[in-house]
């Protein structure tokens, strides 16, 4: 296959008719052009990048100043509102309704959960819903993230993607307590509570 | 008696038909192609159900890799040149042309400033050869700001567009060197910023 093929054009003269042009064969060897065409075609697809990484947009809120003195106190929210996830070493999550202040001995019901998408969801759901019949808006459910050091950032990823799932608007980023750290942390792990993420 | 002889077949075919679709093929991948940029680290990034795609240009790239290792990049050439050239006037370094250019060919670096130092002033042959440790980024040292800063100051002098900032990191990076970097962000006044990630289906769509 390897050859032009020139033989086709019947060029000698037969008897007494005319002498014909030579007719040259449509045929060209194509396979150098071919060997060519595919070690472009695989280096093409070997470098190329088609699909374009995604992107999951975040916002943080600015840092506060302590010097700074906050001339508006922060507002006030009802503590049925918030839902707390401490996200823990081996994808646990640690998760509690209300706002844990020291001192006043407290014992919020901490569930531990896992990244299992369905129970994760059936307790975002379940919130928005106890927020909706209180407050008539199941928007104003709030939902403290708060990722201890041993967690993985892939957890975190989950997480915020989770919110966007759910359709919670309000969340957050936030540090464990020192409160939190004393009774979910040391509980749950204690070898995490040497080297505890707050700061 | 004669000997049976096996019929020859013609050992030509028509490649036509191939050829076409091998250049209709290549014509695609020519003109949809988007060079992969070399990566100095190897990252798995986490799934999510954004379908934000990545702004085309005007990318910085802080890259994170599951040890933990700080890696920056700018898609710009011409923004890394005056990024570099930034950096060494702030630090007092002096230059060559060829360590200016050895630095802007690289789209992902991870080194410490002394480190880089060092690596920009060895041959070629050696600079691949440099494991790069990352660029220290933690409560003690931290030298992303900088970089950070002028990578910015660089890419509106050279572009007059802002710089938009990119998180990649691995999805098995221990939080608080995920942490550390988004901190510094904070202390930046950056607050607006995208985390890469790869598409998952979004349950929502399929139920």
């Amino acid at each position: 296959m390897a050859e032009l093929d020139t033989g086709g054009g019947g060029g000698k003269h037969k008897g007494g008719k005319k002498p014909r042009g030579k007719k040259a064969s449509t045929r060209i060897d194509m396979t150098a052009m071919v060997d060519l065409a595919f070690l472009l075609l695989t280096f093409f697809v070997l470098t190329t990048t088609i699909s374009k990484p995604n992107v999951l947009p975040v916002v943080i809120p600015p840092k506060v100043d302590p010097n700074e003195k906050e001339e508006v106190e922060p507002p006030k929210v009802a503590e049925s509102k918030i839902l707390n996830m401490i996200l823990g070493a081996n994808d646990q999550i640690y998760a509690y309704v209300g706002i844990l202040n020291p001192g006043e001995g407290k014992n919020p019901e901490v569930q531990t959960l896992s990244f299992a998408p369905d129970k994760l969801r059936e307790l975002i759901r379940e919130r928005q819903q106890a927020v909706k019949q209180q407050f008539n808006d199941e928007k104003e459910l709030i939902v403290l993230i708060k990722p201890l050091s041993s967690s993985r950032y892939g957890n975190v990823v989950d997480i915020l993607d989770e919110m966007n799932i759910s359709e919670v608007k309000k969340y957050t980023l936030a540090e464990i307590n020192a409160f939190e750290k004393s009774e979910i942390v040391k509980v749950n792990e204690p070898d995490n509570i040497i080297d505890g993420p707050e700061k | 008696m004669p000997k049976n002889k096996i019929a020859r077949k013609s050992s030509k075919i028509d490649m036509t038909a191939m050829v076409d679709l091998a250049f209709l093929l290549l014509t695609f991948f020519m003109l949809a192609t988007n060079f992969k940029a070399e990566e100095a680290a190897k990252v798995e990034t986490p799934g999510s159900v954004s379908d934000t795609v990545i702004p085309e240009k005007d990318i910085m790239m802080i890259t994170v890799n599951d040890s933990g290792r700080v890696f920056l990049g700018i898609d710009n050439r011409d923004s890394r040149v005056t990024m570099i050239k930034k950096i060494a006037s702030v630090n007092k370094w002096q230059l060559t042309e060829d360590e200016v250019k050895a630095f802007s060919l690289e789209t992902n670096f991870g080194m410490s400033f002394s480190e880089l130092k060092n690596w920009m002033s060895l041959p070629p042959a050696e600079r691949e050869k440099f494991i790069q440790k990352g660029i220290p980024c933690d409560t003690l040292i931290n030298e992303l700001p900088q970089w950070i800063m002028q990578g910015r100051y660089a890419h509106k002098e050279v572009k007059e567009t802002d710089l938009r900032l990119v998180i990649k990191a691995d999805k098995n990076t221990k939080f608080p060197a995920f942490s550390n970097v988004m901190e510094t962000f904070r202390e930046l006044r950056v607050h607006n910023f995208a985390l890469i990630t790869t598409l998952e289906n979004d349950p929502r769509k399929t139920q």
